[in-house]
């Protein structure tokens, strides 16, 4: 019985060989590149000493976790990281929306390209030519506050003020992505029925209504989608953004998860790094998983990413 | 996946979480740093004849650097070894060289700028221990060097009573920063000679503001811009004329207290506020956390003042790349001097100075295996000190062929323009060339093997008569304030703690300064910046205070230095 | 169709906030462009720069004559290249067995494929791991973590899932094999879905900086955008002073240096973006297609 099972899971293998001569070698690549450096996070759990190497250092069970947490600034890295994608989520997830909607109503089909190409532009470069750009543009004498002077106000420290700090940092984020995230609502209303919309007009609805009634509850799927998406980033708060951008007077509200780890790491604690790396996995996970089951929940198992 | 799946997977995970929970935590145990180390120095014999191969990592230095250098040749010569130097600039240093260490690539040979990074080394176990006894038995003129020029070094390689490292000193007879005035400005506005006391600076910046100095007609130009790049530069002319070191900790009747909490430091900010108050302070400099534009404000002619520089060729107006240089581009009229440190209205002059306590050189852990290099590197070391030759050959190279001792500046036939004092000769001198030919021939910078610069013992014959009268007219080392500690972060857990407080005090005395908070709020600073681990670092650094001396006995630094 | 009077007045409001929208997203670079080619003094100039009023090319002989621009720009290429390319390879033949229906335990790989987008080792495993495979300072340690992204596998598979199934069948009656239908039915077939992922597979890897930073230590192996993160953001002037030979020019600020640096870095893209904008479009709508 045994044999013949493992007879048949031979000939399986042998007639799906090509399938297979490709799968091990990208299931090798994973795990080699993926999987292990999930190993490596047991350093997490202890006192890693690097003469004594990842796994001969001495065990610590939860004490590097104890430390993060009995510090000042592990708490703080984590209230700054909720803030920045509380707001970015808040203020940023309609934007896109927004633009969509906009552009939709736009009938000359060539301005509404030459808009779109401009809006999607920004998303091609990455932060560190972005916050070049910025760190000019906000700066002391940079043309914002020039503006700001010009009509008669005070300059303002947009970089180095906690609460302006965070403004910029929003709003030059929902800059760089609106018009790229607009793109994929673009596609969903495309993808609506123009019946509808027919149907709509014979009943007497105006344009409001349309959209109202029509064309957002259609959008309502792509956007639970992409919600569920983004929460996967949450406990990252764009590291590249804050990274290129922030300065030490925002430390207090610009040190984020991210930075921490990375400057724990550059300071040798490479225990600390590696628990504090791994909080933000493990809450990433957790948050993606728990919102894709009440979206399926909720929708009868017709919403969710998977 | 099926049920029995998941139902295994969350046994497992739920497993895991019980062992680790299970294991007791012991956060601050460091098993390896308990052991004695495994060296027995009496047994180490170093053979002169054995050609040793040493990869060292010296100072920080600029990325155009090259092995094979002059001056590398010459010592391996000497002294029979193969050196392979690790050559790193700024950026190397912070963001790489960590990672290198992580990886495992430990130089034999390590310089670090800071105590922190030297207890980070020691934690992780990338350097071993080298016994005061060891470095005495070896190199007893070093030892002797550093104890004359910058005692505090020797805490800087300490940790628990034990010792992990070589100081350094950087010694050059010089005092506080100097700082520099538009002349012509201050004659544009009545002022005939350049402020000494606040008060005289209070008035200067006043008219720099309000009486048109340079006569365009308009309110555009101020005081000062003010550099809050690092905490070093933070107002600390201002600080230090009242004798605050508001970034450091001072000694007060026999304790050690931090320079930031002291009545001083509130009388300073006030002052500072008043200043801001009246717009005497160009207000973009809030704006400015990296210290980008305080010398463009400068040169473009925004400001009149500026603070800090530190060598009289910021002054020499021929050299195009000097202060004075670059604001005579812009402003042909223009007439840059320099000042002494400030006093306030009865106090002496006062300003912030390093002292000579510098860097820290280490020794790679594996070289427990060889300890012989330790003690070749140490004799190196004690044949340099001992020797002017020789010291002169690790800094500069050969005299003549590299280098010229220069008693005046002079413009050499290359068109390059060599500042009085050690210079460089022809076609060292190449001034398309300059960085290019030295980094190339000579190594830069000239402490990359031999870490210390001791002026006053090899290289006061060169020090021409008027840079020395410039130093001792606007820059006496008499009136420099150094804290007895030397560096801050000497103290154990200055990693945990001192960085954030220095940034939290650098916000709320700019807050302080232009008039977000109230000036009462400093008593709260004071209760906040002690709850927040302030009070751990001076309990150290007291414990440091007392233990400083058991260490300069050990070490026999003599009562006078001390 | 007809519009009532409201709606009119709403289209032509709606096309004006749009256009200024656009404005907005346009300004940050206009205002870099003219003050990289202002003078020293023009760049220190309050104002709003829309157009360079004294030009000076300083800023650009200097940026152009810093050894580490050029080697940085070689090496972006060579990144940029080689990582899409082996990248396409990569996902291709990850793609096509999982989107197989007979390809045994599917699922569970796909799973295993899908988990790394939530969960990663993260900063210091991933460190040791690229180190302990000796490949600091190797431009593959920039090209093999990202090769297989899971993300652009899922895209492809979808696509091939797509394909009609009677190709492969009839392709098997002719005696090919999985490696044949692949290279010569499968690929072919998808360019549209393989055009997308090459090019956002390129434009990460242009503008990518801070992986070069970790495992990049030789400046002459160095990508483009780490240069450019130190001279821009962290005002490197050591490294912006190599260049410097001739100082008795210097009609730049440190100011129109970096903006000379960021045209230099982004000019390529700026230059190849309207040719493959529609590219980009399609790809984020082959995105949007669920699993």
């Amino acid at each position: 019985m045994k044999a013949a099972l493992k007879r048949s899971r031979w000939t399986r293998m042998k007639r799906h060989r090509g399938l297979l001569s490709m799968i091990v070698p990208v299931m090798l690549f994973y795990s080699l590149f993926y999987y292990t450096p999930m190993t490596g996070l047991v350093i997490a759990f202890k006192n890693y000493v690097m003469s004594d190497g990842v796994y001969t250092s001495e065990w610590v069970g939860l004490g590097n976790f104890e430390r993060l947490f009995s510090s000042e600034d592990f708490p703080r890295a984590i209230r700054n990281t909720l803030v920045i994608s509380i707001l970015r989520l808040s203020c940023g997830f309609f934007a896109p929306v927004a633009l969509a909607l906009m552009l939709n109503e736009v009938r000359i089909s060539g301005y509404k390209r030459s808009i779109q190409t401009l809006t999607y532009l920004p998303h091609f470069f990455s932060w560190v030519i972005l916050g070049g750009i910025f760190l000019m543009i906000f700066g002391g004498g940079g043309p914002v506050n020039s503006g700001i002077k010009l009509l008669g106000g005070n300059p303002v420290s947009f970089l180095s003020d906690d609460v302006w700090f965070i403004v910029v940092l929003i709003t030059t984020g929902i800059w760089q992505s609106a018009g790229w995230g607009a793109i994929i609502y673009l596609a969903a209303l495309s993808g609506i029925n123009p019946d509808l919309y027919e149907a709509a007009v014979i009943d007497g609805a105006n344009r409001w209504k349309q959209t109202l009634h029509i064309t957002l509850p259609s959008l309502i799927p792509t956007m639970i989608t992409l919600f569920i998406l983004s929460l996967g980033q949450f406990l990252t708060a764009g590291f590249d953004q804050v990274y290129n951008l922030y300065n030490d007077l925002v430390f207090d509200v610009a040190d984020i998860i991210d930075t921490y780890v990375l400057r724990r790491m550059m300071g040798l604690d490479l225990s600390l790094a590696a628990a504090a790396g791994m909080f933000q996995g493990v809450v990433g996970l957790i948050l993606v998983v728990t919102s894709n089951f009440v979206a399926k929940k909720l929708s009868g198992g017709e919403q969710g990413v998977w | 996946m099926k049920l029995g799946e998941k139902l295994f997977l969350i046994c497992l995970v739920l497993t895991v979480v019980c062992v680790l929970v299970l294991i007791p935590p012991r956060p601050d145990s460091k098993e390896w740093l308990a052991n004695p180390s495994p060296v027995d120095w009496s047994r180490v014999e170093d053979d002169p004849d054995q050609t040793l191969s040493l990869q060292w990592q010296g100072i920080i230095s600029y990325s155009t650097a090259k092995a094979g250098s002059w001056i590398e040749q010459n010592l391996e010569k000497r002294f029979n070894l193969e050196i392979d130097p690790l050559f790193m600039d700024v950026n190397t240093y912070s963001r790489r060289r960590p990672l290198m260490l992580v990886g495992g690539d430990i130089p034999d040979v390590m310089w670090s700028g800071d105590p922190l990074a030297v207890r980070a080394n020691i934690r992780n176990g990338f350097i071993m221990e080298l016994p005061y006894e060891v470095i005495l038995e070896h190199a007893p003129t070093y030892v002797e060097m550093i104890n004359r020029y910058g005692p505090q070094a020797w805490l800087y390689s300490q940790y628990r009573g034990r010792n992990y490292g070589l100081p350094t000193v950087i010694s050059t007879a010089t005092g506080p920063r100097v700082s520099a005035w538009r002349m012509d400005w201050l004659r544009n506005v009545g002022i005939d000679s350049v402020p000494e006391t606040v008060e005289e600076m209070h008035e200067a910046l006043h008219r720099f503001r309000y009486q048109d100095p340079d006569g365009n007609g308009k309110q555009d130009t101020y005081g000062w811009y003010p550099d809050i790049g690092h905490w070093s530069l933070m107002f600390t002319e201002l600080f230090a004329a009242y004798g605050v070191l508001p970034f450091e900790f001072m000694e007060r009747e026999g304790q050690l207290v931090w320079g930031g909490l002291l009545p001083e430091t509130r009388e300073v900010l006030e002052i500072l506020r008043d200043w801001y108050a009246e717009g005497l302070l160009d207000p973009d400099f809030v704006t400015d956390s990296q210290g980008r534009y305080p010398e463009a404000r400068f040169i473009s002619g925004k400001v009149g003042y500026l603070h800090p520089a530190d060598h009289p060729s910021t002054f020499y107006a021929q050299e195009p790349t000097s202060l004075s240089g670059k604001t005579l581009a812009f402003h042909p009229d223009a007439q840059v001097v320099p000042a002494a440190a400030l006093r306030s209205a009865e106090g002496p002059r006062l300003g912030r100075s390093w002292g000579g306590a510098a860097h820290i050189l280490q020794f790679g852990r594996h070289l427990e295996q060889q300890p012989e290099k330790v003690v070749r590197v140490l004799r190196m070391l004690e044949d340099i000190s001992k020797s002017q030759t020789l010291y002169l050959e690790a800094r500069h190279g050969q005299r003549g062929i590299h280098w010229e001792y220069y008693p005046e500046t002079v413009t050499l036939p290359d068109g390059s323009i060599q500042r009085a004092g050690i210079g460089l000769v022809p076609p060292y001198s190449n001034p398309d060339r300059t960085r290019i030919n030295r980094t190339e021939m000579i190594g830069e910078p000239c402490l990359f093997f031999y870490p210390n610069i001791l002026e006053e013992e090899f290289e006061a014959e060169f020090v021409s008569e008027n840079v020395r009268s410039w130093y001792s007219r606007y820059a006496h080392p008499d009136w420099s304030i150094v804290s007895p500690l030397g560096k801050a972060d000497v103290v154990p857990s200055s990693g945990r703690y001192l960085k954030d407080l220095i940034l939290f005090q650098k916000i709320f005395f700019i807050e302080i300064i232009i008039g977000e908070r109230p000036l009462e709020d400093f008593d709260g600073f004071v209760a906040e910046w002690r709850r927040r681990g302030g009070d751990t670092l001076l309990r150290e650094a007291n414990q440091m205070f007392d233990q400083l001396h058991e260490i300069y006995d050990r070490v026999g630094v003599p009562e006078a230095t001390r | 169709m007809n519009q009532s009077r409201g709606e009119k007045i709403f289209g032509i409001l709606n096309m004006a906030a749009l256009g200024l929208v656009a404005l907005l997203c346009l300004y940050p670079f206009l205002y870099t462009l003219t003050i990289s080619l202002s003078t020293a003094s023009e760049a220190s100039r309050e104002g709003l720069h829309l157009f360079p009023r004294e030009i000076s090319f300083a800023s650009y002989r200097m940026v152009l004559s810093n050894p580490n621009i050029l080697t940085g720009y070689g090496n972006t290429i060579l990144r940029t290249v080689l990582g899409t390319t082996l990248s396409l390879l990569g996902v291709c033949i990850a793609a096509y067995p999982l989107s197989r229906r007979e390809m045994p335990r599917r699922s569970m790989i796909t799973f295993m494929i899908v988990f790394t987008m939530l969960f990663n080792g993260g900063l210091v495993p991933t460190y040791l791991l690229i180190r302990n495979l000796g490949l600091i300072n190797n431009i593959f340690s920039l090209i093999f973590p990202s090769m297989l992204a899971a993300f652009n596998i899922i895209i492809v598979k979808n696509f091939f899932q797509s394909l009609p199934e009677s190709l492969v069948e009839s392709a098997r009656i002719d005696g090919a094999g999985d490696w044949r239908i692949l290279f010569t039915i499968f690929i072919p077939l998808s360019k549209p879905a393989l055009a997308t992922v090459a090019l956002w597979t390129s434009v990460f890897h242009w503008n990518s900086w801070f992986d070069a930073m970790l495992y990049i230590t030789d400046d002459r192996k160095q990508v483009l955008q780490t240069f450019l993160q130190r001279i821009v953001i962290e005002s490197n002037t050591q490294l912006m002073e190599v260049g410097i030979h001739d100082t008795s020019v210097v009609d730049f600020t440190s100011e129109t240096v970096k903006a000379a640096t960021i045209i230099i870095t982004i000019l390529p893209i700026i230059c190849v973006y309207p040719f493959l904008q529609k590219y980009f479009v399609k790809g984020i709508m082959l995105g949007g297609v669920k699993e």
